[in-house]
C-alpha cells in the first residue's frame, strides 16, 4: 500500500512560522515596552490553557491491564507445570508438583476474580464527568472485559485439556492394574488361597492411593472450572456482541451525535416550561394582589 | 488483489503507529463510512482506540490523556476544522492522515496554525473509498452525471477516489474508457493526469503485464440495475436496502427492537460469507419471511423479453392487479429499452396501461428518463441483440433441463465485457486506450469503474469470475451500488438535469 510522509515538509514549515511568529513578536515588544522586561513569549500562557489532570480511573485501568499481563505470564507458567506433571513416570510419587499446579490455578483463578471485580468497580467509579468521558469509560471497560473474556476462555480450555488428559491416564492404568491380579488368578486358580497375597495388597494398596490422588485433582479442576464460569457470565454482560450494528463504529458515532441532539432538545424544552413558569408566577401573584386589595376595598367601605 | 485487505492495513498501520497509550480517533462524515466497513468497534478497541468522534462535531471535550489520530478527507472543511482545533488542542498529540493528495498550501496553513507544536506526524493514506466486498468498492455518491456530462464536483471526487484505489492496490496500470460514453472519456483523462502528476507515487515495482483500468458507463446497461436479483445479497440490497453493509430494518412490520438495524458482514457473519452468492433457491429455506414477498414478483421481474410473443404477456402481466406499481415501472421500461426501435412496439398502448393503473406522474416520466438514459443511442454496444439468438437457444435448452438456473438466467453485460477482455478479444473500436501505448498480452489484473453506478450482480459476474479464470484478478467499483430505486433516482437527477439549463448542483450528498 502506498502512502507519503509530509511530516518533514511539515515541521520544516512550522519552524518557520514559529521563527517568523517569534521575530514578529520581538519587533511588537521592541517597538512597545522596550523598558518592561520579562514578557513571557510562552504561548501557553497567552492563551491560557489549564492543564487538567488525567481522571483517577485511568490509574485503575492501568492496573488491570497489569494484572491481566501477570495472568497471562501465570498461564504459561501453568502450562509447563501441566505438561512437566503429565510426562513424569507415574510410580513417581512426587506431590510437590502437584502442590505447585494447585497453588498456581488457586492464584490464577484469584487474579481473574480480582480482576473482574475491578472491571465492575470501574464501571462505577466515574462520578462527575462528562458525557465524552462516559462513553470513553465505557469503550474501556469493554475492551478490557473484552480481553478477560478470551483469556478466562484459554484457561478454561488448557484446564479442560488437562482434565482429559489425566482421565485418560486414569482409564489406561487401570488397565494395568485390573488386568494384573486377573492374570495370575487364571493361572493358579485352583492352588492358590482366594485372598490376596502380600503382594498383591500392597499393589492394592498403591492403587488405592493413586487413584484418590487423582480424583482430588480431578475435583480441584472441576472447581476452578466452575468458578471461572461465574466470571465469564459477569463478564459477558458488558462485552458487546461481535457482528451486531452495536459493533459499528459509524453507529457508536452517530449514537453520541444523536445523544448530544437530544440533550439539546431537552435543554430547549426545559427552557420553555422555564418561561412558562415564570409567566405563571407573575399572573398568580398579580391576582393574589387584586384579590387583597379588593378585600381592602371593601373593608374599608364598611 | 483485496480492496478490504488495503483499507484495513491503512488503518491498523494509522493505529499502531502511535504508540501505546489511550487513542481517540477523528473523522468526518465520510471516512467514518470508510472506517467502519472494514474495522470493526470491538477490533479496533482492543488496539488501544477508544473514543470515536466526528471532527465536525462541536463541544467536544477536552482530554489531555487521549492521543488523537485524525482520519479525514482532504477537503477545506476539513483543513478548516483541523485549523481550529490545532489552534485550541483538546488532545495531547495528533497523528493527521489524509486520504488523498492534499494540497502544500493547505499544510503550510496548518503549520502555521499548530502554535502548541501538537502534530507529531502529518502522511497520506489513500483509502478514499468504501470497500464493500473484497473485490468490490463504492464511492457513496448519487447523482453524478448531468445529461450527458459529468457533475463536476463528481468529476473530481471519482477522480480522487480511483486514484486511491490504484495507490492502495499498488497499480500503475494501462487506461482503457468506453468510447460512446464522453463522461468515460474524461474520467480516464483526468485520472492519467494525476498519475502523471504524482509520477513518484505511482512508481511501483514494473510487472510483466501491467494492470488494466476500464472505465464503463451505467448508460451503456440500464437493464441490470431494473431486474430482480437471485443472490442473498443482491436479494437484501434491492429489497431492504444495504448501505455500508447496513440494512435499515425499522420499517418491516412486526420486526423486534433488536433487529431494528442489521449487519451484513462477510468478515463477521460466516451463514452471510458462505451464502452471499448463492442463489435464491438454494437459501430458499433459511429465509421464509422474503420468500412470500417474491413470490408475487417472481412472475415479473426475470422475464428476458425475447421475442414479440411476449408482447402480450406484458401486457397481460401489467393487467394482473397484484403487481406493485414499482415493478408495472420497472416491467414497461425493460420493455421500452428492448423495444425501443421496433416498429410495431406498443409502448403508447403500455403507457396508457400504466396510467390506467393510477401509476403516479413521477413514475412514468421515469420511463421516458429511463429510456433516454439508456436508449439505443447511447449505448455503444448492442446491449441485446446478439444475445437474442444465443440467449433464445440457451433458453430453450434450459427449459428442456429444468428450472435449475431460471433464476439466474440474466447476465449483465459486464459480463461479455469481461469476458471479452480476458480472452483479448476487446475491440479498440469500442474501448480505446488512453495514450500510445496498448497491452499486447492478455491482462492479469484488471479494475473496472462503472460511472454512475454498479450493482452486485455485476459484482457477482465478477466473483464467479475470479474464482474460475485463476490467473485473472478482478476488482469492480462504481460510483455507487444501485438498487432499482436508486439507479432510477440516478436516472432522474440526470435527465431532469439535462432538460433544465445547468443551474445549481446536482444531489451529491453521500447516502447514509
Amino acid at each position: 500500500m502506498a502512502t507519503r510522509r509530509l511530516t518533514d515538509a511539515f515541521l520544516l514549515m512550522r519552524n518557520n512560522a514559529i521563527q517568523n511568529r517569534q521575530i514578529l513578536a520581538e519587533q511588537l515588544a521592541d517597538d512597545r515596552m522596550a523598558l518592561v522586561s520579562g514578557i513571557s513569549l510562552d504561548p501557553e500562557a497567552a492563551i491560557g490553557v489549564t492543564k487538567k489532570l488525567p481522571p483517577k480511573w485511568i490509574e485503575g485501568v492501568d492496573e488491570i491491564q497489569y494484572e491481566i499481563t501477570r495472568i497471562r505470564q501465570k498461564m504459561k507458567d501453568l502450562a509447563i507445570l501441566h505438561d512437566k506433571h503429565m510426562n513424569r513416570p507415574t510410580l513417581d510419587d512426587s506431590t510437590e508438583e502437584e502442590h505447585a499446579i494447585e497453588i498456581t490455578t488457586q492464584e490464577i483463578t484469584q487474579m481473574f476474580h480480582r480482576c473482574q471485580r475491578a472491571v465492575t468497580g470501574l464501571q462505577s467509579r466515574c462520578g462527575h464527568c462528562t458525557e465524552q468521558e462516559e462513553r470513553l469509560l465505557r469503550n474501556v471497560v469493554s475492551s478490557l472485559a473484552q480481553s478477560l473474556q478470551e483469556l478466562s476462555i484459554n484457561f478454561r480450555h488448557t484446564q479442560s485439556g488437562y482434565l482429559k488428559r489425566m482421565k485418560n491416564r486414569e482409564e489406561r492404568s487401570k488397565h494395568f492394574f485390573d488386568s494384573g491380579p486377573l492374570m495370575e488368578e487364571d493361572e493358579d486358580l485352583a492352588l492358590y488361597d482366594k485372598g490376596f497375597t502380600d503382594d498383591q495388597l500392597m499393589l492394592v494398596e498403591q492403587n488405592t492411593v493413586m487413584v484418590e490422588e487423582r480424583e482430588r485433582e480431578i475435583r480441584n479442576i472441576v472447581q476452578s472450572i466452575s468458578d471461572l464460569n461465574e466470571i465469564f457470565r459477569d463478564l459477558a454482560g458488558m462485552v458487546v456482541e461481535q457482528g451486531t450494528v452495536l459493533d459499528r463504529i459509524d453507529f457508536n458515532v452517530e449514537q453520541s451525535c444523536v445523544k448530544t441532539e437530544d440533550g439539546l432538545k431537552q435543554l430547549q424544552k426545559a427552557e420553555q416550561y422555564q418561561k412558562k413558569n415564570r409567566k405563571m408566577l407573575v399572573i398568580l401573584i398579580l391576582t393574589v394582589i387584586v384579590i387583597v386589595l379588593i378585600i381592602i376595598l371593601f373593608g374599608t367601605k364598611f | 488483489m483485496n480492496v478490504t485487505l488495503a483499507v484495513k492495513q491503512y488503518i491498523s498501520k494509522m493505529v499502531e503507529s502511535s504508540g501505546p497509550g489511550m487513542k481517540v480517533l477523528l473523522m468526518d462524515r465520510e471516512t467514518t463510512s470508510i472506517v467502519s466497513v472494514v474495522y470493526t468497534h470491538s477490533e479496533i478497541l482492543q488496539k488501544e482506540v477508544y473514543l470515536f468522534e466526528r471532527m465536525d462535531s462541536q463541544n467536544r471535550d477536552s482530554m489531555k490523556h487521549l492521543k488523537a489520530i485524525c482520519f479525514l478527507r482532504p477537503t477545506k472543511e476539513n483543513v478548516e476544522h483541523l485549523i481550529q482545533e490545532l489552534r485550541r488542542p483538546k488532545y495531547s498529540v495528533y497523528f493527521i492522515y489524509f486520504s488523498n493528495v492534499i494540497s502544500k498550501s493547505e499544510i503550510k496553513a496548518l503549520a502555521e496554525a499548530d502554535e502548541q507544536e501538537v502534530v507529531a506526524e502529518v502522511q497520506e493514506f489513500y483509502g478514499d473509498f468504501i470497500a464493500v466486498n473484497p473485490h468490490l468498492f463504492s464511492l457513496n455518491l448519487l447523482g453524478v452525471s448531468r445529461g450527458r456530462s459529468w457533475e463536476p464536483s463528481m468529476l473530481s471526487r471519482c477522480t480522487q477516489g480511483l486514484t486511491s484505489v490504484l495507490l492502495a492496490l499498488k497499480k500503475c496500470p494501462m487506461i482503457r474508457y468506453q468510447l460512446s460514453s464522453d463522461m468515460s472519456k474524461r474520467l480516464a483523462e483526468s485520472v492519467k493526469q494525476i498519475i502523471t502528476k504524482e509520477y513518484e507515487l505511482f512508481d511501483f515495482r514494473k510487472t510483466e503485464v501491467p494492470p488494466l483500468l476500464l472505465i464503463l458507463d451505467r448508460s451503456d446497461d440500464a437493464i441490470t440495475p431494473l431486474l430482480n436479483q437471485w443472490t442473498y445479497q443482491a436479494m437484501v440490497h434491492e429489497l431492504l436496502g444495504l448501505n455500508n453493509n447496513r440494512i435499515d430494518l425499522s420499517r418491516v412490520p412486526g420486526i423486534s427492537k433488536d433487529l431494528k438495524e442489521v449487519v451484513l458482514s462477510a468478515d463477521n457473519d460466516e451463514f452471510y460469507a458462505n451464502n452471499m452468492y448463492l442463489n435464491f433457491g438454494e437459501i430458499g429455506t433459511n429465509i421464509k419471511n422474503l420468500m412470500e414477498d417474491f413470490q408475487k414478483k417472481r412472475p415479473k421481474g426475470q422475464q428476458k423479453l425475447e421475442s414479440i410473443s411476449d408482447m402480450k404477456s406484458v401486457r397481460r402481466l401489467l393487467q394482473n392487479p397484484r403487481l406493485s406499481e414499482l415493478d408495472a415501472v420497472r416491467l414497461v421500461m425493460l420493455y421500452a429499452l428492448r423495444y425501443e426501435r421496433h416498429s410495431s412496439s406498443i409502448l403508447p398502448s403500455l403507457m396508457d396501461e400504466l396510467s390506467r393503473r393510477g401509476v403516479s406522474e413521477r413514475h412514468r416520466k421515469m420511463v421516458q428518463s429511463v429510456v433516454e438514459y439508456g436508449g439505443k443511442r447511447v449505448r455503444g454496444s448492442d446491449l441485446i441483440t446478439p444475445t437474442d439468438a444465443v440467449a433464445i437457444t440457451k433458453q430453450f435448452f434450459k427449459g428442456l433441463k429444468g428450472v435449475e438456473n431460471v433464476y439466474a438466467q440474466h447476465q449483465p453485460l459486464l459480463h461479455d465485457t469481461l469476458d471479452q477482455l480476458i480472452k483479448g478479444r476487446l475491440k479498440d473500436s469500442q474501448f480505446p486506450y488512453l495514450g500510445a501505448s496498448s497491452l499486447r498480452d492478455r491482462p492479469q489484473d484488471i479494475i473496472l469503474f462503472v460511472i454512475g453506478g454498479a450493482t452486485y450482480e455485476e459484482a457477482l459476474a465478477v466473483y464467479n469470475m475470479n474464482r474460475s479464470t485463476p490467473g485473472v484478478r478482478i476488482v469492480l467499483g462504481g460510483s455507487s451500488i444501485h438498487n432499482t430505486k436508486s439507479f432510477l433516482e440516478e436516472v432522474m437527477s440526470a435527465t431532469t438535469h439535462s432538460s433544465d439549463r445547468p443551474t445549481g448542483s446536482g444531489r451529491h450528498g453521500s447516502r447514509r
